[in-house]
């Protein structure tokens, strides 16, 4: 398939709202004692991981290729390890995010409904969608961020009213420990954050801009709906699922006495946008590590993968009460975030020493 | 076709060409004396100006004070003495000739001429330049495109007084040869694009060309979509403009429309009424057009998706009112909405087809029948006549978009019936992609709303006042990406 470049402001925009939908479904057990108070502040700690995390990604994103052309550089067959360790993690950062998208739906929005038609439907049309593209998916990502923040916008102007500074408890409660563990584990589900690293194949303008940008006004943005969460819910939202929208499950407008219709919206936008975006990541992880161009077979097969991750995630979230796939998901990120980079990083300066050292003889140069 | 040359016979000549033209009744061979050299004729009885070729052609060649030829010299004569200024051509082939005499040209054949010459005495019956019909307009011109190609050219040259208008004509169907107009600004349209344009069109191995319909198909791009990158306008002064922003404009014989290329997602809420009302009503009105379009498409998917799965979203009162309705009908709200979907589409196509003195009694039947008789009956509930007569209304509004919107519309009520608004939600999502997706001529079709182009900005939903809009002008080059 060919890929055709989306600028720094479209890719800013697909990964705000791929990540948005994590902070739609960050649930806390109340019995972690963390506080709403805590939940505004645990946002800093999560920034500042994500920007340790950010540190190997944007070192191989200085390649004009990527990490996988860095790989290239080292070896072939470090190249094609990079590719497809991407590309699972890929597949599997999508089926985690299906999975808590079906949780959503499940508990929520159809009871009683089958959920797994129902996720097998979205992954059919986010595998249409992947294949359209990244450049499609940009500016679809950009249409719907301007969407979801006059929603945003509306949604918390609806609840002004119900806000009460009362209800927002102190902050650290419970200690440290809380914020930085929710910090580290939020961090951890900031799998866009690896997109980063194939990004200079397909994106144009300055990486580390847009990841910091997009990190920062994130990072801003989940402070400000957790600080009116806390606001308006108090204690009786620390004991919920789904916290943002038992806030638009009680706010009125006009004649209208709930407005979680509009957030259950966003949220289908935003689940379909997120599973389209890291199939099509995938998909070019492949692309780049083989050198071959995916039509859309591999595309939708790719869909069928993450279905079967995802009922695989699903079976173990349902015997181990969710800390398997808590465990999968920090295993994946801290794999393809962090190992993977570092790794490849360490493999290219080590053939680069030892180059150096052979008269006459140099490895490549990658361009920073 | 046989592809011989003409020889300086005469008889076998014109043989050649009947040959080619076969035993119509309506072809014409006259035999004269053409300045003292054997000669015919050969035209269609209907496609010539019969006067233009007694006045202008007949009388000069055999006047008795016509200068004498010897053969072998009568056209050379015919040329530089006694036609000049007269639009003649020199063909050399039976195959180019028989092409002239089609399209309405009087070919003239000599002794001793191995080749023919002719006369461009068009004069068949044309449909006068009348008002546009689907795109009619309040304060601008009444003009709209006719059937004949180059009427249409002129109606457009007549709008754009500038030697920058380069048209080029192409001959489209093997069997039809139907003329196609390409029309550019130069400078302002991009060449890359123009010979892309060309070379589609080039690629449509087409028998007959018998409208514009048969050749966007080529234009545009080959992945499937609901979204197409080619338009059509039936204004030479919407043609003119978007001319002006750097697109090609397609003229083909027999069609009354334009194909525009690239045509935008904008360029479908735009209306030359916009131009010449002020900027902030048409922004009012741009933004009502939007908004019905999303209607037209969405509100029936909606209603039928909250109403059976999501009741809670509505207000107890109205969904205490809309459900006392459809408990009293026999049909669940989805098959409610179908039918009453494609009964409105099957009057709008009957509207459309039939002839206009029996339109009224279609209204009537559609009005009372229908909507009135179908609720009083307990057939269908109010509320869901409401929603249909509003999908309806809005759907007029945006009647450039109607078949997507057609589509979508059916689609959503299918969707939105079976798995509610978590599959109206997901469809449209993937519409949204589709319509992301769709790049005619690499400038994408959602631009410049999405990818964002700042300048543009003074004439998407929003149009600024002339004051800023005439100081510099954008084209469709600067949104291609790269």
């Amino acid at each position: 398939m060919k890929q055709e470049a989306i600028s720094g402001a479209q890719l800013f925009a697909v990964l705000f709202v791929s990540r948005i939908i994590g902070l739609f479904t960050f649930t806390v057990p109340q019995e972690t004692g963390f506080s709403a108070g805590d939940r505004v502040l645990f946002t800093l700690p999560f920034f500042l991981f994500c920007l340790l995390c950010a540190v190997p990604v944007f070192l191989t994103a200085k390649h004009p290729a990527g990490i996988v052309g860095l790989a290239g550089e080292v070896s072939p067959a470090l190249a094609k390890t990079a590719g497809t360790v991407l590309c699972g993690a890929f597949l599997c950062a999508a089926a985690l995010g299906v999975l808590r998208f079906e949780l959503f739906v499940s508990t929520v929005m159809f009871p009683e409904g089958d959920t797994l038609l129902l996720t097998a439907l979205l992954l059919a049309a986010a595998s249409a969608a992947a294949v359209h593209g990244m450049q499609s998916l940009g500016r679809t990502a950009s249409v719907l961020l301007a969407l979801l923040a006059a929603s945003m916008v509306f949604i918390l102007l609806a609840t002004a009213d119900r806000f009460d500074p009362l209800n927002l408890t102190p902050p650290l409660e419970s200690g440290v420990t809380p914020v930085l563990k929710n910090g580290f584990r939020s961090a951890c589900r900031t799998m866009e954050l690896t997109a980063l690293s194939i990004a200079p194949t397909f994106t144009k303008g300055n990486l580390r801009k847009t990841g910091v940008g997009w990190l920062a006004v994130f990072t801003l943005t989940a402070a400000a709906v957790f600080f009116v969460i806390g606001g308006v819910t108090g204690r009786y939202g620390e004991q919920q699922m789904f916290q943002l929208y038992t806030v638009t499950a009680i706010a009125r407008f006009g004649v209208f006495e709930r407005l979680d219709a509009i957030l259950t919206g966003l949220w289908i936008l935003g689940a379909f946008l997120q599973a389209a975006f890291f199939l099509r990541l995938a998909a070019t992880a492949v692309e780049q590590a083989f050198g071959k161009n995916l039509n859309a077979a591999p595309v939708f097969a790719g869909g069928g993968v993450v279905f079967a991750l995802f009922l695989l995630f699903s079976t173990l979230a349902a015997h181990t009460e969710g800390a398997a796939t808590l465990a999968a998901s920090e295993t994946v990120f801290l794999l393809a975030a962090v190992a993977l980079p570092g790794t490849v990083i360490l493999a290219h300066r080590i053939k680069k020493r030892s180059a150096d050292d052979i008269p006459g003889s140099a490895a490549p140069q990658c361009r920073s | 076709m046989s592809d011989a040359t003409f020889t300086p016979s005469v008889n076998q000549n014109l043989r050649a060409l009947t040959d080619l033209l076969g035993d119509s009744f309506d072809l014409i061979v006259r035999e004269l004396d053409a300045t003292g050299i054997k000669a015919c004729t050969v035209s269609f009885d209907g496609l010539c100006d019969e006067m233009k070729i007694t006045e202008a052609i007949l009388k000069p060649l055999t006047a008795k004070d016509a200068p004498k030829t010897r053969p072998g010299t009568l056209f050379e004569t015919i040329r530089e003495r006694l036609f000049k200024g007269t639009d003649v051509k020199t063909v050399y082939t039976a195959v180019d000739a028989a092409r002239a005499a089609l399209g309405g040209a009087l070919v003239l054949l000599a002794e001793g001429e191995a080749a023919a010459l002719v006369f461009s005495v068009q004069g068949y019956p044309r449909r006068a330049v009348g008002e546009p019909q689907s795109e009619q307009n309040e304060k601008g011109s009444q003009e709209g495109f006719c059937d004949n190609f180059k009427d249409n050219v002129s109606l457009l040259r007549r709008r754009l007084r500038t030697p920058a208008l380069a048209t080029e004509l192409l001959t489209m169907g093997e069997t039809t040869a139907t003329p196609v107009v390409l029309c550019w600004l130069r400078g302002r349209a991009d060449e890359a694009m123009l010979a892309q344009v060309r070379k589609r069109l080039r690629s449509a191995k087409l028998d007959a060309v018998l409208g514009a319909g048969y050749l966007r198909p080529f234009l545009d791009g080959r992945r499937p979509s609901l979204f197409k990158g080619t338009g059509v306008t039936e204004r030479p002064d919407t043609l003119a403009a978007m001319l002006t922003e750097g697109r090609v404009g397609i003229i083909v014989d027999g069609t009354p429309y334009a194909v525009v290329v690239p045509y935008l997602f904008i360029d479908h809420f735009h209306t030359v009424d916009d131009y010449l009302s002020g900027p902030f009503y048409a922004f009012f009105m741009r933004a009502l057009r939007v908004a019905c379009v999303v209607i037209a498409a969405t509100l029936p998917g909606f209603f039928v998706a909250v109403c059976v799965f999501h009741p809670e979203i509505i207000p107890a009162d109205i969904m205490f009112d809309i459900a006392e309705a459809e408990s009293k009908t026999p049909f669940p709200l989805m098959a409610e909405a179908l039918i009453i979907h494609l009964i409105y589409e099957v009057v709008r196509e009957a509207g459309l087809r039939m002839p206009v003195a029996i339109g009224h009694a279609v209204s009537i039947v559609g009005a009372l029948v229908i909507g009135d008789t179908a609720v009083t009956a307990g057939l269908i509930g109010a509320p869901m006549l409401i929603v249909v007569a509003l999908t309806a209304v809005c759907s007029s509004v945006g009647v450039r978009l109607h078949e997507t919107v057609s589509l979508i519309r059916f689609a959503l009520i299918l969707i939105g019936g079976l798995t509610g608004l978590y599959g109206v939600m997901l469809f449209s999502g993937l519409m949204l992609t589709d319509l992301c997706a769709v790049a005619p001529f690499g400038v994408p079709y959602s631009a410049p709303v999405s990818p964002f182009v700042g300048p543009a900005q003074r004439d998407t939903v929003w149009r600024a006042g002339w004051k800023k809009l005439g100081r510099s002008i954008l084209t469709v080059k600067e949104m291609k990406f790269e």
